[in-house]
């Protein structure tokens, strides 16, 4: 028995249900998403583009999006939210070319690590805004795929599925990323 | 060593993705890379750069922000779903593109009906045959082209007036118009009184008809109507000799020297070959409609210029000399008899 609150905010604990009923256009399937997942798409977001505003904006589109899309949804066993990352990933790169005369890199802003440390009353030390800077610098491929798997948690399967590569080039593209990213750190 | 199990891959790849999976669920980084010692060495640098993700905080949209995402969430969901609106347009997208495929194979046939009958009877020098009323609504409603036959009884330099077997039309002439006499390209100031032309021009709005192309005979005394000597101004008169292209009314593309079509592509109506192209239009499109004029002309010129070089460029005094020969005023006939009294232009009322 447990809390009826949480039972109640939860009816669709199978993925595949999940997945059923959103396609049925269950309102109470698609508020069990929002309320799982907005915040981790908006996280996402934030990191890779770094304007809360745009990330805002950007996260309330990967939910529209998903709902016009729910057709096109086949469940093969990766969760639903491995769909909306894949969304969030393609809505991000839209978002990076319209604002291509900008500068490129979100992360190397220092708002996004002021904006981390005053939200969650985080000290924002040094190691913070260096490893905001240095996921910055790191080129698109190499930073989704740490985010993805290492703030985001997908597995290495979800992960791929997001990105549109083979579990086995993902891992590639980790090591590399990660690589890549002390490189950076250490200047 | 012992207390961790090894890696079932061996490859740096493999071991770097189990390993950093062990540190995301809270190992430290000495004690996962125990467990991979053939790669303990190349994976540290990359490990360790792994734990100050791990330690970025998570951040939570704000309350309002979230409200307005979910609204427009269920603004989504309770618009007309996708599937029933890609129906729908599936459904009018096909009876549309049905609907079009009929009118324009309706308008393609009567193109080639009323376009044949044109040139049909261009080419026996006869009037167009009547036409089904249908067919004249159907190409006359796709771009209310009508085209004309008669004589030149009036010409000034942005008009003419072309007398037809039932009435005269006045035709608005400007830099587009496209002006031949017979195959040689010519200007406004070529055209002259008793010419027997065929215009080809869209009617505008108040009934205007302005002339895409005009396509004249010079007069010959079989067809000069010696009614109209008198009707001739001394302007007028002076617009049948061939003098500089700074009377013709034309822009300097299309004031440049008439020139025969050497080329034999007699329906080449953009063939304007001039030595300062260097090139021919031979291979240029046959533009039959209403001519582009300079536009069209000289896109052809650029696109040949990249191409072959044009034996055109040595044809502009033979050029001079057609023209000079075509529209020599000294040419003109004795109006000593009336018009062929078999031309006998249907009314081009029809067309309208």
């Amino acid at each position: 028995m447990g809390d009826p609150a949480i039972s109640a905010a939860r009816p669709y604990e199978n993925e595949e249900d999940l997945a059923t009923a959103l396609a049925a256009r269950d309102q109470t399937a698609w508020q069990q998403l929002f309320d799982e997942q907005h915040e981790r798409i908006f996280h996402f977001a934030l990191l890779r583009i770094g304007d809360r505003a745009d990330a805002d904006d950007l996260a309330s589109t990967v939910f529209t999006e998903a709902v016009k899309g729910i057709d096109s949804f086949r469940y093969r066993g990766l969760p639903v939210s491995a769909w909306l990352f894949r969304i969030a990933r393609n809505e991000i790169a839209d978002h990076m070319k319209r604002r291509a005369s900008r500068p490129a890199h979100s992360l190397t802003d220092e708002r996004v690590a002021q904006t981390l440390s005053a939200r969650d009353a985080i000290a924002p030390g040094d190691d913070m805004r260096d490893v905001s800077h240095a996921l910055g610098q790191l080129k698109d491929e190499y930073r989704d795929v740490i985010l993805l798997r290492f703030v985001h948690g997908l597995n290495v399967a979800e992960t791929a599925a997001v990105m549109d590569k083979s579990e086995g080039a993902v891992k590639v593209t980790q090591t590399r990323a990660l690589q890549s990213l002390r490189r950076v750190i250490d200047g | 060593m012992a207390d961790s199990p090894r890696p079932r891959d061996s490859s740096l790849d493999d071991a770097v993705d189990a390993a950093a999976t062990r540190i995301a669920r809270g190992e430290s980084l000495d004690s996962v890379l125990r467990a991979y010692p053939q790669h303990a060495d190349a994976m540290r640098a990359p490990l360790s750069a792994l734990q100050p993700v791990l330690a970025l905080p998570g951040t939570a949209p704000s309350p309002q922000s979230r409200a307005n995402a979910a609204q427009a969430m269920f603004a989504a969901l309770d618009a007309p779903t996708p599937q029933r609106a890609s129906m729908l347009a599936g459904f009018w997208t096909a009876l549309g593109a049905r609907h079009l495929r009929l009118q324009a194979a309706a308008a393609g046939l009567a193109v080639l009906l009323f376009g044949g009958i044109g040139f049909a009877s261009a080419a026996g020098d006869r009037s167009p045959v009547p036409v089904p009323g249908f067919l004249h609504v159907l190409a006359i409603s796709s771009d209310n082209v009508v085209e004309i036959r008669g004589t030149i009884v009036a010409l000034e330099a942005d008009s003419l007036t072309l007398r037809t077997s039932s009435a005269d039309e006045v035709v608005v002439i400007d830099t587009t118009t496209e002006i031949r006499i017979g195959e040689v390209r010519a200007g406004v100031a070529d055209l002259a009184l008793g010419q027997t032309a065929r215009v080809r021009a869209s009617r505008g709005v108040g009934g205007t008809l302005r002339a895409a192309r005009i396509v004249a005979v010079a007069p010959t005394p079989a067809t000069l109507d010696p009614n109209l000597v008198p009707e001739l101004t001394p302007g007028t008169e002076d617009r049948t000799r061939p003098t500089s292209t700074d009377d013709r009314g034309h822009d300097g593309e299309n004031a440049r020297t008439p020139e025969p079509d050497e080329s034999g592509d007699d329906g080449n109506d953009g063939a304007t070959p001039q030595s300062d192209d260097g090139n021919s239009d031979d291979d240029g499109p046959d533009h039959d409609g209403p001519s582009p004029s300079a536009t069209t002309d000289d896109g052809g010129a650029h696109e040949d210029s990249t191409k072959t070089p044009s034996p055109g460029d040595d044809a502009e005094p033979a050029a001079q000399s057609t023209e000079s020969h075509s529209l020599e005023p000294t040419e003109a006939p004795e109006p000593t008899e009336k018009p062929e009294p078999t031309q006998k232009p249907e009314p081009t009322e029809d067309h309208n």
